[in-house]
């Protein structure tokens, strides 16, 4: 196998539809990788107990099993990452995903060069985590977990505790969506998840600081009805460009 | 169950007649009834026994008395005995056994009078005793047997009449579309029937009258309480009806149906206690069976089939926005997935024309995708299956996913977008606002030359957030903006039709509307662009509050 964060690694992509699974493998064997399918559930789970898997490519709909329990399943006994593919997903579904520990999701229909970005991102955020860095750098602005500073082209940002601690939130994983809920029990504690507007006032208060143009934000991005995530804009711009 | 009730006192001809020319159209309804009431009054005046009988036989044998007497004076007459034959069969044919039996008593005393010698004598000759005798005996078997024929035949025209009544009826019935065309039907009916009041009770006991066709009724006091008892009671004397008697008369109160509440009771007046009334009592209470049959039938039926309609409409919807949603977008993910996997495979961007192409099919079923979301969206807003779920949001987040959703389309387009400094948090669903402002800045893109700018302008106003959409595109003439206001909203116009803001712009201002805001199109005119204002609530009661 080869390193971590490159091309070459294994993707096992779980769908009933041949149609979606013939596209998903010619688009990310373009992209480098090695994979294999399954069409149902139980071929998934033995497929990622006997070989080494480094992503997930899962579909909700399955015909043996709900995808949210075999993602369920899955979360069991693994970290591999796993990205959903649904059809029409509501902002609660996928708030539940990821709360079930879905790394990301992407609705069908979807572009291939969309979920190879995706797959990219969820794959490099997984080796990171393993090198366990003290500092996360996207584009221009740094992040120093060790010295808990924030840095912009250099400069040192002044940010206020609870500015710091949502940013740490959302950079231990980045690229990854935090949803709404997680983001205020983890900034606010339990009894502030439903009061979204702290994340507003402070969401914006962060971008005035580390975003060129607070209203057109780069780094620290909107889901809509689920949460923020933090992307890297130098490699997701590559991502989007096609 | 909701049935329109008229209860209609049909009191002797002259009141049916009135109510009748109110039910019924007027030409027609006249006729008939006075047609049916001459029916009536010459049946009546014919029966055995009638008054009019006896005083025509004594005319009748006054009449034949004088004519013979006048014969006699000119020329001689043979014995005249069987002549009296004559107005006794008339008599009984036209009036009865009685009729016949008062002419032959009367044509037996003035012909011992005045045709047997010695004349305008009575004596007791033992010849001429004899001959009254079998002249009595024979006027009587004849008057007896020729009145029997009249009654058969009587008999006869009174059931060929009651026949083609029921039939009217069960016509009228099996016709019936509406409860208040069987209560009509049965009103009409038994008023035929008894001649006499019809009352009918709603399922509470009230009467529902129309006041002009009722005038001033007084409903007889053991009536209401038998109506009180029959609502309460079940078994057989709901089947059988009650008999009430009420100043000399008898009513019969009874369910209109036996099985259904809902059709309330009917108070039928029977006129005075005879013999004849168990079997109109039979009668009446068969015809108010039939008449709650059909309302049944009815209720049941336009219950079923309303009930049927419905869960077939819903199945067809949910069929509908199913297939559409799995079975179009199935394959069209498969279609939109694989054409952008060619469009990055070396050997198709190496190659400008294979490119394009792969582009084309990239394109064509995105905007197909765009079409399949827009109907089920509309679907989704006509039956009201829209779930809002309203937060606390910067419009910036919807404006900027709204312009990355539509980026491909605004390719091309110098976008322009200005929006507020300072935080703006508005009470939305920003989903729905991010697919709203998408359809917007879709028509934008749709609608004006590709080289063309677009401006997105955000800011406070007014107590309200106004986004406002400039194109530099077809613009609005007035036929347009009269559309927009008229039809738009309701969704009846198309896309094809005119310049887009079909569906797309009825679905924006329902999600608009869902975020308790409003939209509105102006335009210059037509070529001129056209500017779309959406306006939301900022809500300054309603400040959340701050923090540090």
């Amino acid at each position: 196998m080869t390193e971590t964060g490159q091309p070459g690694q294994h993707v096992l992509v779980i769908d009933d539809e041949a149609q979606i699974r013939q596209f998903v493998r010619a688009g990310m064997e373009l992209g480098g990788y090695r994979v294999s399918e399954a069409a149902n559930g139980a071929d998934a789970l033995r497929e990622i107990t006997l070989h080494p898997v480094d992503l997930v490519i899962l579909d909700l709909a399955l015909p043996d099993i709900d995808g949210s329990e075999l993602l369920e399943r899955i979360r069991a006994w693994t970290g591999v990452p796993v990205i959903i593919l649904s059809v029409r997903a509501g902002e609660a579904e996928k708030v539940k995903l990821l709360e079930l520990g879905a790394d990301d999701y992407v609705v069908k229909p979807f572009f291939m060069s969309e979920l190879l970005a995706r797959a990219k991102v969820v794959l490099r955020r997984q080796s990171e985590r393993k090198d366990g860095e003290s500092a996360l750098r996207l584009d221009r602005l740094v992040i120093d977990f060790a010295s808990r500073s924030v840095a912009l082209d250099g400069k040192r940002l002044n940010l206020t505790p609870k500015e710091y601690r949502l940013l740490q939130v959302l950079a231990q994983h980045p690229g990854k969506v935090i949803t709404h809920q997680n983001l205020l029990k983890s900034v606010w504690g339990q009894a502030h998840v439903n009061n979204t507007q702290y994340l507003r006032i402070f969401v914006r208060k962060l971008r005035q600081k580390i975003e060129a143009d607070p209203n057109r934000p780069r780094v620290l991005l909107t889901e809509l009805g689920v949460g923020y995530r933090l992307t890297d804009p130098s490699t997701r711009e590559v991502a989007r460009a096609e | 169950m909701s049935l329109e009730r008229s209860a209609l006192p049909l009191q002797g001809m002259e009141d049916r007649a009135r109510a009748t020319r109110d039910l019924e159209p007027p030409l027609f309804a006249s006729a008939k009834t006075y047609f049916d009431a001459a029916r009536i009054g010459v049946r009546k005046a014919m029966a055995p026994g009638g008054v009019i009988g006896i005083v025509m036989a004594l005319v009748l044998v006054v009449v034949t008395d004088a004519s013979l007497l006048m014969m006699r004076s000119i020329q001689e007459l043979p014995p005249v005995a069987l002549t009296f034959l004559i107005p006794i069969i008339f008599a009984a044919i036209r009036w009865g056994a009685l009729s016949a039996a008062v002419t032959a008593i009367g044509g037996a005393v003035t012909l011992t009078s005045f045709f047997y010698s010695p004349f305008y004598t009575v004596s007791a000759e033992r010849s001429r005793v004899l001959g009254v005798v079998f002249f009595l005996v024979v006027s009587l078997v004849s008057g007896y047997l020729a009145s029997r024929t009249r009654r058969d035949a009587a008999r006869a025209l009174e059931r060929e009449i009651e026949i083609r009544d029921l039939y009217t009826f069960s016509q009228r019935l099996s016709a019936a579309h509406s409860p208040a065309a069987i209560f009509e039907a049965m009103q009409q009916h038994l008023g035929t029937l008894v001649g006499r009041k019809v009352l009918l009770f709603d399922s509470l006991g009230t009467l529902e009258a129309k006041s002009e066709r009722l005038g001033d009724v007084e409903i007889p006091r053991a009536v209401s309480e038998a109506v009180g008892k029959m609502q309460q009671t079940t078994g057989g004397d709901r089947s059988k009806g009650l008999v009430v008697n009420e100043r000399g008369s008898a009513w019969l109160v009874r369910p209109v149906s036996v099985n259904a509440a809902d059709f309330g009771v009917i108070a039928v007046d029977l006129g005075r206690r005879s013999e004849s009334l168990e079997d109109l009592r039979a009668r009446v209470v068969a015809l108010i069976s039939d008449a709650g049959l059909s309302l049944e039938r009815l209720g049941l039926a336009r219950t079923i089939a309303e009930a049927r309609t419905r869960a077939e409409t819903e199945q067809f919807r949910e069929a509908l926005i199913g297939s559409v949603s799995h079975e179009l977008r199935t394959p069209l993910s498969s279609i939109l997935g694989a054409s952008t996997v060619l469009s990055l495979a070396p050997e198709v961007t190496g190659n400008a024309r294979l490119k394009n192409l792969a582009a084309l099919i990239h394109q064509e079923s995105e905007r197909l995708n765009v079409e399949i979301q827009n109907i089920l969206d509309a679907s989704r807003i006509s039956s009201n299956g829209l779930q809002v779920k309203l937060e606390w949001a910067e419009p910036a987040d919807f404006v900027n996913a709204a312009l990355q959703r539509c980026r491909n389309r605004l390719a091309t387009r110098k976008v322009e977008v200005t929006l507020p400094d300072e935080l703006v948090l508005l009470r939305i669903d920003s989903v729905l606002m991010e697919r709203a402002l998408g359809q917007i800045l879709d028509n934008a893109a749709k609608y004006s030359p590709p080289d063309s700018a677009i401006n997105v302008r955000g800011r406070q106003e007014d107590g309200q957030f106004a986004i406002a959409v400039t194109d530099e595109g077809a613009g609005l003439d007035p036929d347009d903006r009269a559309l927009l206001g008229q039809k738009f909203f309701r969704g009846s116009r198309h896309s094809s039709v005119t310049s887009g803001l079909g569906l797309g712009f009825w679905i924006a201002s329902a999600f608009i509307a869902a975020n308790n805001g409003t939209i509105e199109a102006t335009s210059e005119g037509a070529n001129k662009g056209t500017t779309v204002t959406i306006r939301l609530p900022l809500a300054m009661n309603d400040k959340p509050e701050g923090l540090t």
